[in-house]
């Protein structure tokens, strides 16, 4: 009983669309050039500097030179270049995250506040997951298969699991369930007061509009969804309404206090149904079903979104009108999960 | 040639049995005592090699002794004896190699104090006194089983840890309840081997009418010693020495947590198959593999931990000897490719989360090297949880250096990260950088500022101020706008 449950969780239950995983993979190939992982802009300053020593991967105190960062730096580049064409796709996606595992080692020895290095696994399992056999070079001609090996999102599934799991821990070990500490709303009112986000240096209400229990109710409750994660991986159901919750919060993030979640969103997109869109007519259409035709519903989300442009734009009305900023922007965030619901629905299995 | 040598030993000789299924564990006394004594990688590598020639002489001496007085019984009944097959140029050169590789570590590195003499003469002893006329033990019942018990495993373990413990600092003053908790559980673990062995050739004995100490039992009453007296004492004796390592190496034996896990995993999810029933089976998968090839982990991983070069006598017992690794490489050559990957998730499960357990998750960053390479890195400052710099100026006030940090260079952070909490740079060395960045941020020339770092450690549930870290140090100053 227990294994057949194991290999179904392993080799069925996170099938998914080759195509969606080829948008996956163009868009991470997309970002990984675009958001300059390997730092050419401080590849100059690291090779220049002679007395510059890093602490590699084990390799004692003598270092790296620097001529061995400059060639995997465009090892890199040329990895991401291969996977975003889909030209020998596995193997560049190893090359990849092999790179990033070697960039990570050097720059987290000598750098801070560098984007979360937990991605760099992603390539090297997706390599597995059959994602070039679409939309790339390595499929021209070839016939599309409509799945591909599951296993590799069931690996990255508990994998996120791990992450999310073992970040909550962590809150719960630095004190966030603690009564001296607000920790939600130090970090909102950090990020605000230093300038990013939406509503940058404008005092916001988020920061300050909800009672201390309101906020310390956040905390417990962010922690426990962390804490969640782990077990959810288990059940393709649950997990995906997880993965939900976790686009919104950071959409939420990137939106409203301008931290870049962007890498880590694009690495939960493949647990997200899929099936809901119809590849074989994509992009001329992408197959909405079952919309709600409620036209007041549609309304109210219509004028929320305008409200919150509006909040955007006359910092002055939030903070006179707190409640219609924080509204608003709940509204907003509302609809998009409604959308995504809707657009993509959640089936055990698809 | 080579195939010949190692088919006589190890097949024709029967020697790859007890290094398959003896030595792994008989080994590892000496990496605990290597560990409690302090001993350096090169010692421990010297004493390594030494232990393994003596092993494979005092276990061929045993093997070879056995074959010899048994010629004319194994002639008689029609059983294999290498002895009958050699000449006699061979068996004299058998034997003198045997004795050779088992004393002259002795006599040229093993230390030798009465104790250890004593017991190194016991073993030989009990070697001639169970299998030498007039003697033969192994036919006088529980003579037989006590002598078997004696020179297969109680003798040879305590002579390990008494050798090494010698070898080294001296510093394990508990060593004698290691030693005591080790050899009686080693001669219970021989008792319980003789007796299943007894049992499983009763019906060969009974046909040819040996009268063996099994015979003489009785099958029914055989099988009441085994499972009501030998085992349950066996196993609570091994409890008792398990008690013994936890105490000294501390929450690595946390690792043993995988034995089951592993064997659950195998069994269940990738094979899909029952565990074994019969007792020789359920014997085997989980006592003797615990044994064997899981409790050497625990002593060598605590070495490798300790010191990166520790890391060849892993790999060195990797190689020689049966373990964990290279019984689940085996498996995984038999394996279709479902099946491995069902183990790599297992595997995958495990990295993850020992990663986690080792608090190396966090929501910035992922280090998974960190737990795989910490040991060969010089101390990067783990034990700090945070670093605050503060520079003093004139006794007046002091200016927190983290609100600087987004202006300073790389080398520099890295500099004062690592360095300071280190100890491996003087704040001097980092000076000069420091400076530029004070004087880009208020101008002027600094001096008489002091460099001083606060150690700030995770407690449950907050943060705990424990003291000041090394590096004191200081810049000069001459004034400036908005001095401190």
């Amino acid at each position: 009983m227990l294994h057949k449950w194991f290999d179904h969780w392993v080799f069925r239950a996170y099938r998914v669309d080759v195509r969606a995983l080829a948008l996956l993979r163009v868009l991470f190939a997309l970002y990984v050039l675009w958001q300059g992982f390997f730092r050419l802009d401080l590849m100059g300053e690291i090779v220049s500097n002679s007395d510059w020593e890093f602490w590699g991967v084990g390799l004692g105190e003598s270092g790296v030179p620097g001529w061995v960062l400059a060639g995997t730096t465009l090892l890199g580049l040329l990895a991401a270049g291969l996977l975003l064409l889909g030209c020998w796709t596995a193997w560049a996606s190893r090359l990849l995250g092999l790179s990033l595992l070697f960039h990570y080692a050097m720059w987290d020895s000598i750098a801070t506040g560098l984007p979360n290095g937990f991605w760099i696994a992603f390539p090297l399992i997706m390599s597995w997951s059959g994602w070039g056999q679409a939309w790339s070079i390595d499929a021209k001609g070839e016939d599309v298969a409509p799945h591909v090996a599951a296993w590799p999102l069931a690996l990255w599934a508990m994998c996120i699991g791990f992450f999310v799991a073992a970040t909550g821990w962590q809150h719960l070990r630095m004190g966030w369930l603690g009564a001296q500490h607000t920790v939600l709303m130090e970090h909102a009112a950090g990020n605000i007061h230093f300038g990013k986000g939406a509503f940058a240096g404008q005092g916001c209400l988020m920061g300050y509009n909800l009672e201390p229990n309101g906020w310390k109710a956040l905390d417990l409750a962010f922690v426990a969804f962390e804490l969640i994660f782990l077990p959810a991986c288990l059940m393709v159901r649950a997990f995906r309404i997880a993965i939900l919750g976790l686009l919104a919060f950071n959409f939420g993030m990137c939106f409203l206090l301008g931290q870049d979640t962007l890498l880590f969103s694009l690495a939960l997109l493949p647990f997200l149904a899929w099936s809901g869109i119809n590849f074989e007519r994509w992009p001329r259409q992408i197959a909405l079903r079952k919309v709600p035709a409620w036209g007041g519903l549609i309304l109210a989300m219509g004028l929320a979104f305008l409200a919150w442009i509006w909040m955007l734009l006359r910092p002055a009305w939030a903070q006179e009108w707190p409640f219609i900023s924080v509204l608003s922007g709940g509204l907003c965030l509302f609809a998009a999960l409604l959308w995504l619901w809707n657009a993509y629905k959640i089936r055990r299995g698809a | 040639m080579l195939r010949k040598v190692a088919q006589l030993f190890l097949t024709r000789l029967r020697l790859s049995k007890p290094w398959r299924y003896k030595a792994p564990f008989l080994i590892s006394v000496p990496y605990f005592m290597i560990w409690a004594g302090g001993m350096s990688p090169r010692e421990a590598a010297i004493g390594f090699g030494m232990s393994c020639a003596t092993i494979f002489g005092i276990a061929g001496f045993g093997y070879f002794l056995n074959d010899y007085t048994d010629q004319e019984e194994d002639q008689a009944a029609g059983k294999f004896n290498v002895m009958l097959s050699l000449p006699r140029w061979a068996i004299g050169g058998l034997l003198i190699l045997f004795l050779a590789l088992a004393i002259l570590p002795w006599i040229f590195y093993f230390p030798t104090t009465p104790l250890t003499l004593s017991l190194l003469g016991l073993e030989f002893a009990l070697f001639i006194l169970y299998s030498a006329p007039p003697f033969r033990f192994k036919e006088r019942g529980w003579l037989g089983v006590l002598c078997d018990a004696g020179y297969a495993h109680a003798v040879p373990g305590v002579l390990a840890g008494i050798t090494f413990y010698e070898l080294g600092d001296h510093s394990f003053a508990e060593h004698w309840i290691y030693l005591l908790a080790l050899g009686l559980w080693q001669g219970m673990v021989g008792i319980r081997n003789i007796l299943l062995h007894m049992r499983g050739d009763l019906d060969k004995d009974s046909e040819t009418g040996t009268q063996t100490l099994g015979v003489r039992l009785g099958r029914k009453r055989l099988q009441r010693i085994l499972v009501f007296n030998a085992i349950p004492l066996e196993l609570t004796l091994a409890l008792v020495f398990l008690a013994c390592l936890i105490w000294q190496l501390g929450p690595i034996c946390f690792v043993l947590l995988l034995f089951p896990l592993n064997h659950f995993v195998q069994y269940r999810l990738v094979n899909s198959d029952p565990f074994p029933k019969e007792l020789e089976g359920r014997l085997s998968l989980w006592i003797d593999e615990l044994y064997t090839l899981w409790l050497p982990l625990l002593p060598l991983l605590t070495l490798a931990m300790s010191d990166a070069y520790f890391y060849f006598l892993l790999l060195g017992h990797l190689i020689l000897f049966r373990n964990v690794l290279g019984e689940s490489l085996r498996n995984l050559r038999q394996w279709n490719p479902s099946q491995r990957i069902k183990y790599a998730f297992f595997v995958a499960f495990i990295a993850l989360f020992m990663n986690g357990l080792s608090g190396e998750w966090d929501s910035d960053s992922f280090r998974p090297w960190h737990a795989a390479v910490q040991p060969l890195k010089p101390d990067m400052g783990a034990e700090y949880d945070q670093l605050k710099i503060f520079a003093k100026g004139g006794g007046t006030r002091e200016i927190s250096i983290s609100e600087l940090w987004p202006e300073l260079p790389f080398p520099l952070r890295n500099h004062i990260l690592y360095g300071i909490s280190s100890g491996k740079r003087k704040p001097d060395e980092i000076g000069a950088g420091l400076r530029s960045s004070l004087e880009k941020r208020w101008g002027g020339q600094f001096e008489g500022l002091e460099l001083r770092a606060e150690k700030w450690i995770h407690r449950p549930f907050g943060w705990e101020w424990e003291g000041e870290a090394e590096g004191k140090g200081s810049l000069d100053w001459k004034g400036g706008k908005d001095a401190p």
